[in-house]
């Protein structure tokens, strides 16, 4: 079971091996429990999240299609559920379009220097990724520390991949800005 | 077992006891086609009404003379303006945009650049809609609406259509003036009464004097015109014909 894809899991509880369920909670429930401690302020709330999360993945296991990731898949879920709770608390403004899934630049792909860069970047990034708002906040933690590519990002957060590369950039651009007025 | 592992597995095991507890199981397949159908059937309605309030608001644009008659300059793009039949706009743009936002959470289209799929539901609604506008189907709606109602339930609708009124323009000198309108004698000597009513647009009765030359657009029942847009041509210009 160790080697079995995420996705043929799924088709085996479909076919009623319900107890395998219990394998793609061991697999995810420290990504996400981690993903979002970093993503949301209220830390304790988040394992609440998490239950609530793969309950809601199970009832709609269905929904799912199996030719795609079911990492992404479970990463939209809890993005919902950790942006419902922000709205909830009002701590962040959410728009109803962002301006930059209208006109994305178009920047794609990894780029070389980004990834020479993130190791070095995700501890001191860690300690002050707080100061962002959630809209760029989201992907650059899901590109540093949850180790998604563009596409897989763009799948979660349902923007168009050039939409990631630019709040990416812009995620990191206020970061330098927000260093150097503060070191 | 370390603190935050011993927390995991807790919360595994919450998850499966309450999936247990709770006897949850997923959604049949046939829920998810179920609600598929019933999302595609409420985009194919709000499509359906987004087209039919696009093409009512094209056609009473040109049914009521707006863009025909409108004089050039600051007066015309304010006859225009104050011309356009807002609530029709008003509701076109409210349907366009419950058409845009179920298509945008139905088809997951949010993925794309907004921009493309908005251009293309407004295209494809502007342009089916000039279509539908052009296709004789809202005067035969609403000549079906008369027959069953009476004039006065159907003021509201005929306020911004005028379904009675066929296009008709005519170049005329204004000999004298009547309660409800005025007079005039065509080119051919012919005299025509000019009937104006609250929805006649562009009408400036003050301005319109005896010996102008006006353009009148409405419906014409010999000897009377039922006009539906009026504006001066020339001022004072047929004072030879009296």
């Amino acid at each position: 079971m160790k080697d079995e894809s995420d996705e043929n899991i799924v088709s085996k509880i479909r076919e009623g091996n319900k107890e395998l369920y219990g394998v793609l909670i061991e697999r995810y429930e420290n990504k996400l429990v981690r993903y979002g401690k970093r993503f949301v302020s209220d830390k304790d709330s988040v394992t609440d999240i998490v239950q609530d999360v793969f309950i809601k993945a199970y009832i709609n296991l269905n929904s799912f299609d199996t030719s795609r990731s079911f990492s992404s898949w479970i990463y939209r879920i809890a993005h919902n559920e950790y942006v419902n709770l922000l709205k909830k608390k009002k701590s962040s403004h959410f728009s109803l379009f962002e301006f930059d899934t209208f006109f994305p630049q178009f920047v794609t792909g990894k780029n070389p220097y980004e990834e020479a860069i993130k190791k070095e970047e995700k501890e001191k990034i860690e300690k002050i990724i707080g100061v962002l708002s959630p809209k760029y906040k989201e992907p650059l933690l899901l590109f540093l520390y949850e180790d998604k590519s563009y596409e897989e990002i763009s799948e979660i957060l349902q923007i168009p991949k050039a939409t990631v590369g630019v709040r990416i950039m812009r995620a990191k651009k206020q970061l330098a800005e927000f260093l150097e007025e503060y070191e | 077992m370390s603190k935050i592992e011993k927390k995991y597995s807790t919360l595994k095991s919450k998850v499966l006891t309450h999936i247990e507890k709770e006897h949850i199981s997923p959604h049949t397949r046939l829920y998810f086609i179920i609600r598929t159908f019933v999302t595609l059937f409420s985009i194919i309605i709000a499509l359906l009404f987004a087209l039919y309030t696009v093409s009512l608001t094209l056609y009473a644009l040109e049914k009521s003379g707006l863009l025909l008659l409108s004089p050039f300059g600051a007066y015309g793009v304010f006859s225009i303006v104050n011309g356009l039949p807002w609530k029709l706009v008003f509701i076109s743009v409210i349907s366009l945009f419950g058409l845009l936002m179920l298509a945008k959470n139905a088809f997951s289209v949010y993925r794309l650049p907004l921009l493309y799929l908005f251009l293309f539901v407004i295209g494809f609604v502007g342009v089916s809609g000039l279509y539908v506008a052009k296709s004789g189907m809202h005067p035969f709606v609403m000549s079906h609406i008369e027959k069953e109602v009476t004039r006065e339930r159907l003021r509201p609708i005929s306020l911004y259509l005028n379904p009675e009124l066929d296009r008709f323009t005519v170049g005329v000198l204004v000999s004298s003036s009547t309660h409800d309108g005025f007079a005039i004698v065509t080119e051919n000597g012919n005299v025509l009464e000019i009937r104006i009513n609250k929805y006649t647009k562009y009408f400036r009765k003050d301005l319109i004097e005896k010996g102008d030359i006006v353009l009148v657009y409405g419906e014409k029942r010999d000897p009377i015109v039922f006009a539906s847009a009026i504006r001066e041509v020339i001022k004072g210009h047929g004072n030879h014909f009296r």
